[in-house]
């Protein structure tokens, strides 16, 4: 088993690729959080009284909650008082187009490998990049005004579209929904904000970058989704931070509205810094994301990839409320070192005809822990509901761990609900019958892995999926089970 | 939790006086019974459904009946209200028996109420050619039957138990440990079939050592509220833990099945098969657990729970999990909740079958796999008239 280990090792000792920071001159709070500093970041922002209201009343209610223990991963008590809970790149005024952005905050991006300028030229996306806690540049936004479709940041659309935001923030995920979700909900600073109007069709994907850039700093971004009556959106997150010692915390929301045949496809590549190989540092990823099919035959599909953080702690789950509506999860999750993670989905059945599917891949290395866990409900009145989940995993090397948890409660009897789960590790005849056709161990394994999350990878859009099969070949490259 | 405090304290003057009794209930008052939260019990808040409909101060009735007995040459164990009577048990020469003190048991909430009450263990020694049965004729507010089963390396016994609550609003707590040695072979099997007011609290834990295999087969039928706790621990290598279930539920039965097995050592083997039919406005629960330790490697471990539901009313709850701490392993689950295949049902009417034959016919064949590794013709013809009886 040396070879192994001789892998193991190597695989251990890759460094983390974004682990850079830049010092551009940020405009911050001091460390902690009170009223006083909610206060701050709601004046900093211009925010009308009703928002500052709606962050006092979910900071009170967080002060009363407890936070959770349930979770299958464990980490040191997260010291709140010890976070900065707003930074912001300085800017001497908003920039109207790329050109007025800080150069440094572009060199940035182009060290992220989503330089604006080239993907606004190249591949059409249309990006909103995230530093810290403010949203910096984003591009395409004459163009997509055009048809109607509003995306930008938070704060700009609590500004210039406040009847919107205020209609739907925290219908989907309540402040007091639970513990990360109501301290977001108290000292979000900004994130990302979509409407597609009724009929249109976004003729490009929408993206978001996120990167917390600051040391000792939290991000607490919110982003909001809603797709009216018979639109289409594409919608991708990605995520970096540089390397530190220290943990730092990510609590960010997102809510998704999908009104009648509306569609909202939601994609992540998660990459935040997974700490060193010794476990040290790296971000803690505590994220409640929840979608929200209002109307009839309404489709919510979540595809995600996680790679990163030290603790990824998170459901993006569906409400199928209405007739016919549609709900997907395809998720892979990869855990390497000492990271954990705890990661699902939740299917609330309401609507009749209702059907929703759960693809769930998780591959753990070193000594880590990686949990499924997920529940499927189809509540009393909801006929003919239908459900298919899988959830495989993968061990590589006998330290780490695999953990399912389905939930799955039904009160209909027209229901018709499957779950099936596997884990193994990568077969030896697999890797023998790849090397009889000249195949070299460790191609074999990049395939053999590379096969085993293809049903979800397949999900991604086209720009994600390469950027998510090198994080992948990254993060698991050489480990023979 | 001050409710729950009350019914403990209503069990107070029952506490035996040896130490394992006093020093599980001094537990017991510290961690207090499972309440609503408690995620072991969240589908079966079980604590205030018995503060409820519990008479802690019934009369015992003699209800002992011959009849009851399965007239099938072996050793019978009686038990009347949690207490082994000798005069009624009838036991065959294999075997060998004692009656212990009560010793520590598991450390979790009923275990401990029944480590408490139970006034004493009988301890069953010894695997026979011939059957065992243990019957219990329970009329009293709450019983403890305390049972320990020690099978030799190289022996293997067949044992089937049976409850028999006779009086309503009774309460049972019973706690059977199986002691397999190496190479040694256990078969239990338990038909619950109670009233619709009588509730039970039932835990099975098997030590499986090098070798040893331990099957459970638990067929359950008409109860107020069941719970059933089923723990093998595979502490050798080349162990099999073999679990078989049956819920066929109607009135407002509610069954909670939680399992729980665990690989310790290499090279060992586990397979399970829950099925459940729940009709009108029963509730079925089930929970399989599955742990893979480090040490564990080529374990294989299998589960499958496969559910119909019948009526609008009913509700079921299904959790299985896997936890894996080894890498070389091949493990799975997989669990479906549905109804009746519309194409079967056609299928049959087309070949001139009525409609409720055709449904009884498919019950019939679905329920009847959990019944493979019945080995006593008897209680397999029992179970297979309950099911009839229920379906037609």
């Amino acid at each position: 088993m040396s070879t192994e280990e001789q892998i193991l090792e190597e695989l251990t000792s890759k460094e983390y690729e974004h682990g850079w920071s830049v010092d551009f001159e940020a405009d911050e709070t001091p460390l902690g959080i009170n009223e006083d500093i909610i206060r701050f970041i709601s004046a900093k922002k211009e925010e009308p009284e009703w928002l500052l209201e709606w962050r006092l009343k979910a900071f009170r209610l967080w002060q009363e909650m407890k936070e959770p223990k349930w979770v299958n991963v464990s980490y040191p008590k997260v010291e709140f008082q010890a976070i900065r809970y707003y930074s912001a790149p300085k800017q001497d005024k908003k920039p109207t187009s790329l050109n007025e952005v800080d150069p440094e905050l572009l060199k940035t991006f182009e060290r992220l490998g989503i330089s604006l300028q080239e993907q606004k030229r190249l591949t059409g996306v249309a990006v909103d990049a995230v530093i810290d806690s403010v949203s910096v540049a984003t591009t395409f936004k004459d163009k997509l005004s055009e048809l109607g479709i509003i995306f930008c940041s938070f704060s700009e659309a609590v500004q210039e579209h406040p009847e919107l935001v205020k209609k739907y923030i925290g219908t989907v995920v309540p402040s007091n929904d639970n513990y990360y979700a109501a301290l977001n909900s108290a000292v979000f600073s900004d994130g990302s904000f979509c409407y597609i109007p009724k009929g249109i069709r976004c003729p490009m994907e929408l993206s978001t970058y996120f990167r917390i850039n600051a040391a000792n700093t939290g991000q607490f971004e919110r982003t909001l989704i809603i797709a009216d009556e018979d639109s289409y959106v594409s919608y991708l997150e990605g995520c970096t931070a540089p390397m530190r010692d220290e943990n730092q915390l990510h609590a960010a929301v997102v809510e998704i509205y999908a009104a009648k045949n509306a569609e909202v496809k939601y994609s992540t590549v998660q990459n935040w810094y997974p700490g060193d190989k010794d476990g040290k540092g790296g971000i803690y990823n505590f994220v409640t994301k929840r979608g929200i099919c209002a109307g009839d035959h309404s489709k919510i599909s979540w595809t995600q990839v996680e790679t990163g953080s030290a603790i990824t702690w998170k459901y993006p789950s569906c409400i199928l409320k209405g007739n016919n509506s549609v709900g997907e999860f395809y998720s892979v999750a990869v855990t390497n070192n000492y990271q954990q993670a705890d990661t699902g989905t939740k299917m609330v059945h309401i609507g009749k005809n209702t059907r929703s599917r759960i693809v769930s891949k998780g591959i753990s290395a070193g000594k880590s822990q990686n949990s499924y866990r997920g529940q499927v409900e189809v509540i009393k009145r909801a006929e003919n509901a239908r459900n298919f989940s899988q959830c495989d995993s993968l061990l590589m090397g006998s330290l780490c761990g695999a953990h399912t948890f389905p939930y799955i409660d039904i009160k209909n009897k027209t229901a018709q609900v499957e779950h099936e789960a596997t884990t193994s590790k990568i077969g030896e005849d697999q890797i023998f019958y790849c090397q009889q056709r000249g195949i070299d161990e460790e191609t074999a394994v990049a395939l053999i892995v590379n096969g085993f999350a293809k049903e979800v990878m397949n999900k991604l859009p086209m720009e994600f999926a390469v950027e998510a099969q090198k994080l992948l070949a990254l993060t698991l490259e050489g480990s023979v089970g | 939790m001050i409710e729950e405090y009350n019914m403990l304290r209503s069990f107070e003057h029952l506490i035996n006086d040896n130490p394992s009794s006093k020093e599980a209930w001094k537990m017991l008052t510290e961690i207090g019974l499972p309440h609503k939260k408690s995620e072991a019990y969240k589908f079966t808040p079980i604590a205030p459904i018995l503060e409820k409909n519990i008479n802690w101060s019934l009369e015992p009735k003699n209800t002992f009946d011959e009849k009851q007995l399965y007239s099938v040459k072996g050793s019978h164990f009686v038990f009347v209200n949690g207490i082994l009577n000798e005069n009624l048990s009838r036991t065959q020469p294999d075997v060998s028996f004692i009656i212990e003190e009560v010793r520590e048991g598991r450390h979790d909430p009923f275990s401990l109420l029944n480590t408490s009450l139970a006034s004493n263990e009988l301890v069953i020694t010894s695997g026979t050619a011939s059957p065992i049965f243990i019957y219990h004729f329970n009329s009293t507010g709450i019983s403890s039957p305390r049972i320990r089963i020690k099978i030799k390396s190289g022996e293997s016994i067949q044992l089937v138990e049976k409850l028999l609550e006779t009086n309503k609003n009774t309460f049972t707590n019973s706690f059977i440990h199986f002691e397999v040695a190496e190479n040694a072979f256990a078969c239990h099997t338990k038909v619950q079939n109670y009233g619709n007011s009588n509730y039970s609290h039932e835990t099975v834990v098997a030590d499986v050592e090098n070798n040893g295999h331990f099957y459970n087969n638990t067929f359950s039928f008409e109860s107020a509220l069941t719970r059933n706790n089923l723990i093998i621990n595979l502490n050798g290598q080349n162990c099999e833990g073999h679990m078989y279930g049956l819920f066929l539920l109607d009135k407002k039965s509610h069954i909670d099945n939680n399992t729980t097995v665990d690989h310790l050592q290499p090279n060992s083997f586990s397979n399970e098969l829950y099925k459940g039919i729940l009709d009108e406005k029963s509730t079925g629960v089930f929970n399989g657990k599955i742990y893979v330790r480090q040490d564990a490697q080529k374990t294989n471990a299998f589960q499958s729970n496969n559910n119909i539901l019948l009526s609008k009313d009913a509700t079921l709850h299904t959790k299985p999990q896997l936890e894996i701490w080894a890498d070389d392993v091949k493990c799975s689950h997989g669990c479906t909740s549905g109804q009746l295949d519309e194409y079967a049902i056609f299928y049959l009417r087309t070949r001139g079958i009525d409609r409720n034959t055709a449904e009884a016919m498919l019950l019939h064949a679905f329920a009847k796999e959990t019944l493979e590794q019945v080995r006593l013709e008897t209680v397999k013809d029992e179970v297979l008239g309950l099911i009839d009886q229920k379906l037609l």
